[in-house]
């Protein structure tokens, strides 16, 4: 499908715009005038204005930090991109994100990520958002040739097309990985060869003909409306400026470069358009002294803007807090009944699934049953589209449910095991957790990572370990520990009526444990006294509350009251409470599965000292795992995890300490 | 137009100016090199970001902090 008239001339002013703007930018940071580390597009405009007029405005894009030329041709206007790049409140993203994570929704501008590769996954949730949706939108994921050679490209691609979702991969080949030539960074010629590995159509096109990328781009889209999944266009391309600005390009050959420069692919377009008679030479050189009109005047008034205020700098980081929706009184849903934490979990998930038809559970086996049989049903209940199976990609599990969650949806993604973090910690750490803060607010990530632990299972070093720590650490991720089934169903459900991304950790020996269920909500950020006491506070979460309350039970009997405290969510955290209950007994004692060395515990020490200095009659004692990798000999392993006996030292010993 | 000292790479606090490129007073086109700078990590040649007679404000082996004025172009 050639392009018409008004096409080629609009492509033509796209591409004008973008060089004025990399043109001003360059010129502006030789000058001095501003400082930012800047990624020119130059040499690259055809492809984005291929693509641009290839898509309908309400389709998706995720792009990359060398992402100017994309965001412009996409349709985010000038004004807001300029004063995000040089930091000023009005920016797309208030100035907090930066010219390396704009975001504009009503672009389709979804998110530009400043790691390589890392886009892609989330387009592929984007795609799977708009195929449930039905509007026939299709998502372009925009990156380069250096992506190709990263996990998380090729876990998207696969989950594309064993899903079949209406994405088009979009390689701009520029030629060049950083500093290294793409013959130095794989042995393939074409990029586009990768997609025989995934089993779908891989083009490769000339990057510098926006005729050409217009054409198979609008090939790929119209394949993945018409349900025909995920296609790869490779657009040979040419980074004219080198990596970043002040990039000598000592490692590009003279010749090449300017060989490069001959079939630059503005100037091109300009004489084939001339030579057409779609344009004359007054006309074209109209459009690129109005583009460089355009540019001067908004860079101009763009740097008399305020910089953000000192008050932004901790909004937009969670989004206000969400009134937790009451589970459903439905007596057949097994309230005022012994309930496991297992059957409390599922039935959490079961409810979502019934009241909201945003929710939607991903990852591994989950339709079978999951690993240990929380998902039990629901697929066959709520169908598979609703509850996906997943290949074992936790990167692109995540990495999918914050696409989705982008989208529209309420994804409720399965982490099989904890210690498998690691795998997708980029897509938990830099993207759902930051993607809220580094847009202004504009793009919220409401998804859910539920996630177990098999520490006491004799399982290993690998399938055991807690490691909330690493999750409390990054501002912007919600982190949930249940200890009892009511408290299990009613956390899921507050986060997954979050619009926040947020970590419920399900400890694997908690979930055979009954309790009586209740319908009573639970708000993230409330901690529950779980049993009341006057001596000394044990704060602790998830299963070793059970540990806390059978120490205070066997001391009660010496005349010492304990008071258990189950934070329930690390973040938000009730600081409240653990203070006010401190400052009653005096004394405090933390307990927690995982190691005690850089743990949570240390953060909740240091306030509870920082707060009550002159209060505590003891210090703050911390009781969790020896700092050792957890060893799977069952008796070094129930040496290694706290128990009720150390936890009843650490008791005796604050209670016997004398200043 | 001021010519301020430009920051290149994150790290950049301060260069020296190793050399003119173009004698004070001469003409310039838009894109031609007008400077060396030196920092620690490399030399780059900072180019004209519009055309015009260039007038020299830094003097060459002296250091120089991000944003000092170190030169000007008179537009025509």
């Amino acid at each position: 499908m050639a392009p018409d008239d008004a096409t080629l001339v609009s492509m033509f002013d796209t591409m004008a715009l973008i060089a004025a703007c990399d043109d001003a930018l360059r010129g502006a940071i030789s000058a001095g005038t501003i400082t930012l580390a800047y990624y020119s597009p130059r040499g690259q405009e055809a492809v984005a204005a291929g693509f641009g007029a290839a898509l309908r405005p309400d389709d998706y894009l995720v792009t990359t930090y060398r992402g100017l030329h994309d965001q412009i041709a996409k349709g985010v206007p000038l004004r807001p991109l300029l004063a995000e790049m040089l930091g000023r409140a009005q920016g797309t993203g208030k100035g907090k994100g930066g010219p390396m994570h704009v975001a504009w929704p009503d672009a389709g501008v979804m998110l530009t990520t400043g790691v390589v590769g890392s886009g892609l996954p989330i387009a592929a949730g984007l795609a799977w958002a708009a195929a449930r949706g039905g509007e026939g939108r299709v998502t372009v994921a925009s990156f380069g040739d250096g992506a190709t050679n990263i996990g998380a490209f090729h876990e998207a691609a696969n989950l594309a097309a064993v899903w079949g979702l209406p994405v088009v991969l979009l390689c701009q080949n520029n030629l060049y990985g950083e500093h290294t030539a793409v013959g130095d960074h794989q042995r393939i010629d074409h990029v586009a060869e990768r997609a025989a590995a995934y089993a779908m159509p891989g083009v490769t096109v000339d990057g510098n003909d926006p005729v050409a990328v217009y054409e198979a781009v609008s090939t790929a889209a119209e394949r993945a409306r018409s349900g025909g999944g995920p296609t790869l266009v490779e657009a040979v391309t040419y980074r004219l400026f080198g990596h970043v600005f002040g990039d000598r390009m000592t490692y590009v050959d003279a010749a090449e470069l300017e060989e490069a420069w001959q079939r630059e692919p503005l100037a091109r377009l300009r004489r084939r358009l001339v030579e057409q008679g779609v344009l004359t030479e007054e006309s074209a050189g109209a459009v690129e002294e109005r583009c460089a009109t355009l540019v001067a005047a908004t860079l101009a008034e763009v740097l008399e803007l305020p910089e953000p205020g000192a008050d932004e700098l901790l909004t937009d980081v969670v989004g206000p807090p969400t009134m937790a929706t009451a589970p459903s009184a439905d007596p057949a849903s097994g309230e005022g009944r012994e309930t496991s934490v297992r059957s409390a979990i599922t039935l959490a998930l079961d409810e979502a699934l019934a009241s909201d038809p945003r929710v939607v559970l991903l990852g591994e086996d989950i339709s079978d049953n999951g690993v240990f049989g929380v998902t039990k049903g629901l697929a066959a209940k709520h169908g598979v589209d609703r509850v996906r199976d997943t290949p074992i990609s936790e990167q692109a599990i995540v990495g999918a449910a914050i696409g989705a969650a982008l989208g529209g949806l309420r994804p409720v993604a399965e982490v099989m095991f904890m210690d498998f973090l690691g795998l997708c910690l980029d897509q938990l750490a830099n993207h759902a957790a930051k993607l809220r803060y580094m847009s202004g607010g504009l793009t919220p990530v409401p998804m859910v990572v539920r996630t177990a632990v098999g520490g006491g299972l004799g399982v290993g070093a690998q399938h055991s370990q807690m490691l909330e720590a690493w999750l409390t650490h990054v501002p912007g991720l919600k982190v949930v520990v249940p200890s009892t089934a009511s408290d299990a169903r009613g956390l899921l459900a507050s986060c997954i009526a979050d619009d926040d991304p947020c970590v419920f950790i399900e400890q694997v020996l908690l979930l055979a444990r009954k309790s009586v269920l209740d319908d009573r909500p639970v708000p993230l950020g409330v901690a529950d006294v779980k049993r009341p006491g006057s001596d000394v506070t044990v704060v602790s979460y998830g299963r070793q509350v059970h540990d806390a309350l059978a120490v205070a039970d066997a001391v009660a009997s010496r005349g010492v009251e304990v008071e258990v405290l189950d934070l329930r969510s690390l973040v938000p955290l009730d600081e409240a409470a653990v203070l006010e209950s401190v400052r009653r007994t005096r004394r405090a004692v933390i307990l927690h599965e995982a190691v005690v060395t850089g743990g949570f515990g240390a953060e909740l020490a240091a306030g509870i000292s920082e707060a009550l200095f002159d209060r505590l009659v003891a210090p703050v004692l911390r009781v969790g795992a020896v700092s050792a990798p957890l060893p799977y000999a069952p008796n070094l392993e129930r040496l290694a995890l706290p128990g009720p006996e150390r936890l009843l030292q650490a008791v005796e010993w604050v209670m016997a300490y004398k200043a | 137009m001021l010519l301020r000292l430009p920051k290149i790479g994150m790290e950049m606090t301060e260069a020296v100016l190793a050399g003119w490129l173009v004698e004070d007073g001469g003409a310039v086109a838009k894109g031609q090199a007008l400077y060396e700078m030196e920092t620690d990590k490399v030399t780059n040649e900072i180019e004209a970001p519009a055309p015009g007679r260039l007038r020299h404000v830094a003097r060459e082996g002296e250091t120089y902090q991000v944003g000092d004025v170190v030169g000007e172009i008179i537009e025509r």
